[in-house]
C-alpha cells in the first residue's frame, strides 16, 4: 500500500472515521472533525514508526496535517532527506 | 443583576464600540451584540416564544451561537444548547423532552432539522442566523417547519424588548449523561449561573483589556464561565478555532496571536500543548490566569505547565453541571516529589460544601465522604423528571430548614488546611476527556443491538484522558467491532463509544450473580 492508502487505511481503521468514500486525499481532516486532538498524536506516533521519521512539535500545523495529501508531502519530503 | 442579559446590557452601554466576541476574522462590538440579539429576542416573541419556554440553540460555537444565547434570553426563555456534532437520534429525544418548538440554528444543520420533525418532535420553527453554508436546495422540509430566513430578523425592532425577568427564572437546560440511558436536563436559573460568574469575574478580576479564550463547546457548563464573565468585565471573548483545538503547536500559536489573557478548558488541551506545543519557558506572555476544570490535571503536566508559564496564576475549579462551579482551588507552587492530584479546595461564595460519611454523620477531616453542595448555585432539578431530580436534590442532612441540597456522588476529603480533596465516585459515572459519562448510557445503547447478548462497560485508567471506556460484550450471529462502533454512533456522542471492545463467551458474575465489574477491570474476565 502506498503512504496514502497507510494514512488512510489509519484514520478509516485505528482513528475510527465512518465516512468512508468521503476520505480523500485534499479531505479537510481538522475542520471537519475527522480527527481530534489525541487522533493527531496518533497519526503522529503511527508516521514515527511506519516511516522512521520524526515529527518535531512545530511541524504540528495545518499545513502539513490538514489533509493527507498534506501529510504524504511531509512523508515525502523526510524520507527523501 | 437579576439576569445574565443584564451583563451584555450593561456592557453595551459602556463598551458599545469594544469587541465583545472574536470569530476567526468576523467579530461583534458589544454594542452589535446587543442590537443583533435584541432582534432574535423579538423574532422569538413573534413566533410564539414566551417566558419559560424553551428554544433550542444547534449551531457550532460561533458569533451566530453567542447572539442566540443572549436573544433567547431576552425573550424570557430558556436555552437549550444542542451538542452540534451528537446522533440526531439523541437531539430528537432533548428536543421532544425539553418541548422545542423553535430551533435557532444555521443552514449547515438544515438535513437534521428534517429528521428532528420526521421524528415527530415538537419542532415548528428553524430561526436561521447567518448566511453561510446556504444551500442551493433545502433538504424536502415538512410544511409544518415555518424556516425564518436572516433577513427576516434582520427585519425586527433593535431595541430590547420589554420582557420583564426575575433571578430564579430558568436561563438554559445542559443535557449530560444518565445512567438508564436517557440524557438528563439540568435546570439552572438566572441566579444559579450568576452566582459562579460574579464570583469568578471578581476572582479573576475581569477587566475590558482581557480576552477570554472560548474552548468549551456551549453545551459544556464551562462556558458559562467565558461567555458571561467576559460581559460583566467587558472583555473580548476569543472563540478558539478548529485547528487550535486539534493541534497543540496551533493552540500555542492562538493564544499568542490573539493575545489571550484568560484561558479556561478541560486539562487535556492543556496536557497536550506541554507535551507538544514547542513551548519555551516564559511563552505566552499574555496570559495571566490558567482555568481548568472537568477532571484531575495530571501533576506532572500541569507541573511542566507552571514552569513554562511561569507568569501565570493558575486555578483549579471543580463543580459538576448540577451546582455550576461550586469549590476552586488556588494552585501553589508544586514540588518536584509531589505525586499526589490537587485539591479541588473551597466553596465559592454563597456556597457551603460538606461531606457525609457511609453511616450517614457530617465528615471530620481526614474522612471520606460524599460531597453535598448547598446554596445559590445549585440547579432546581432535572426538567421534567421528578424521580430523577428528587434523588439527587434531598433535604439538608443536618438542617430543619432551607433549599434542598444537591448530592454530588463524588466522595471527597476534607483536610486540615481546609481543602477538599476528590477520591473517587459512588456510583458508576466517569470522566473521560472532560466529559461526563454514565457507563449504564453506554450499555443501555450496547443492549439496544438485537445480538448483544450481555455487556458490561468498565474503564481503563489513562494518564492524558483521565479513563478510556472499554466494553465487554457477549453477541451471537457473528457480530463485529465494526457493526457495534456504528450502531454506537448513531444513539450516544462519540466520547462516549468504547475505544475498546472485548468479546467473550460470558461475562464474570459474582456469588449473587451481578456481573463481577472488578474482575473486568482487572482483565481477568
Amino acid at each position: 500500500m502506498n503512504t496514502e492508502g497507510q494514512l488512510r487505511s489509519f484514520i478509516v481503521d485505528e482513528l475510527r472515521w465512518e465516512g468512508g468514500e468521503t476520505l480523500t486525499a485534499d479531505y479537510p481532516l481538522i475542520t471537519r472533525g475527522v480527527v481530534d486532538s489525541l487522533g493527531i498524536l496518533s497519526i503522529v506516533s503511527f508516521i514515527e514508526s511506519t516511516f522512521a521519521v520524526q515529527i518535531q512539535d512545530e511541524e504540528l500545523v495545518p499545513e502539513h496535517f490538514g489533509t493527507i495529501a498534506s501529510m504524504v508531502r511531509l512523508i515525502d519530503a523526510k524520507v527523501a532527506a | 443583576m437579576p439576569a445574565l442579559h443584564h451583563l451584555l446590557r450593561s456592557a453595551a452601554e459602556v463598551y458599545a464600540e469594544r469587541v465583545a466576541v472574536r470569530d476567526g476574522s468576523r467579530s461583534v462590538t458589544y454594542g452589535q451584540l446587543d442590537t443583533w440579539s435584541n432582534r432574535v429576542a423579538h423574532q422569538l416573541i413573534a413566533l410564539g416564544v414566551e417566558r419559560g419556554d424553551r428554544v433550542g440553540i444547534y449551531l457550532e460555537k460561533s458569533l451566530e451561537s453567542i447572539v442566540a444565547v443572549y436573544g433567547i434570553l431576552k425573550a424570557g426563555g430558556a436555552y437549550v444548547p444542542f451538542d452540534p456534532h451528537a446522533p440526531t437520534a439523541r437531539l430528537a429525544f432533548i428536543a421532544d423532552n425539553a418541548q422545542i418548538r423553535v430551533l435557532v440554528t444555521g443552514w449547515e444543520k438544515s438535513d437534521a432539522w428534517e429528521e428532528l420533525v420526521r421524528r415527530g418532535g415538537p419542532l415548528r420553527a428553524a430561526v436561521v442566523l447567518g448566511d453561510a453554508g446556504r444551500p442551493q436546495d433545502l433538504p424536502d422540509l415538512p410544511d409544518s417547519l415555518l424556516i425564518v430566513t436572516p433577513a427576516d430578523v434582520a427585519a425586527r425592532p433593535s431595541e430590547a424588548p420589554s420582557i420583564r425577568c426575575v433571578d430564579v427564572d430558568l436561563a438554559y437546560i445542559l443535557y449530560t449523561s444518565g445512567s438508564t440511558g436517557e440524557p438528563k436536563g439540568v435546570m439552572l436559573t438566572h441566579r444559579n449561573a450568576l452566582t459562579f460568574v460574579d464570583w469568578a469575574a471578581d476572582l479573576c478580576s475581569i477587566r475590558p483589556d482581557d480576552r477570554l479564550s472560548s474552548h468549551a463547546p456551549l453545551h459544556f457548563d464551562l462556558s458559562i464561565f467565558d461567555v458571561f464573565a467576559a460581559a460583566k468585565g467587558g472583555a473580548a471573548l476569543v472563540l478558539v478555532p478548529p485547528e487550535a483545538f486539534v493541534l497543540p503547536t496551533e493552540t500555542a500559536r492562538f493564544i499568542d496571536r490573539a493575545g489571550i489573557s484568560i484561558w479556561y478548558s478541560v486539562p487535556t488541551a492543556l496536557s497536550l500543548m506541554v507535551q507538544r506545543g514547542g513551548l519555551r519557558r516564559g511563552a505566552l506572555q499574555s496570559l495571566r490566569t490558567i482555568l481548568f476544570a472537568g477532571e484531575v490535571f495530571p501533576i506532572k503536566y500541569l507541573r511542566g505547565l507552571m514552569s513554562l508559564i511561569p507568569h501565570a496564576s493558575y486555578i483549579n475549579l471543580y463543580g459538576p453541571t448540577e451546582t455550576n462551579v461550586c469549590t476552586y482551588y488556588e494552585v501553589p507552587e508544586l514540588s518536584p516529589e509531589r505525586t499526589e492530584p490537587i485539591p479541588i479546595g473551597a466553596a465559592i461564595d454563597d456556597v457551603e460544601v460538606f461531606t457525609v460519611t457511609e453511616d450517614g454523620r457530617r465528615g471530620r477531616i481526614g474522612e471520606a465522604g460524599e460531597l453535598y453542595v448547598r446554596g445559590s448555585s445549585v440547579m432546581q432539578g432535572y426538567w421534567n423528571d421528578p424521580a430523577r431530580s428528587a434523588m439527587a436534590l434531598v433535604p439538608h442532612p443536618f438542617l430543619e430548614f432551607g433549599d434542598p441540597v444537591y448530592r454530588t456522588g463524588d466522595i471527597a476529603c476534607l483536610g486540615t488546611d481546609g481543602m477538599y480533596t476528590l477520591l473517587g465516585r459512588r456510583d458508576q459515572q466517569i470522566k473521560s476527556r472532560g466529559y461526563r459519562i454514565e457507563l449504564g448510557e453506554i450499555e443501555t445503547a450496547l443492549y439496544a443491538h438485537p445480538s448483544v447478548v450481555e455487556c458490561a462497560v468498565t474503564v481503563v485508567p489513562d494518564q492524558l484522558v483521565t479513563n478510556r471506556v472499554k466494553a465487554h460484550v457477549v453477541v451471537r450471529d457473528g457480530l463485529e467491532e465494526a457493526d457495534l462502533i456504528r450502531f454506537c454512533s448513531e444513539r450516544i456522542p462519540s466520547y462516549m463509544i468504547p475505544e475498546m471492545f472485548e468479546f467473550m463467551d460470558r461475562l464474570p458474575k459474582t456469588s449473587t450473580g451481578k456481573v463481577d465489574r472488578r474482575l473486568l477491570s482487572i482483565g481477568r474476565g
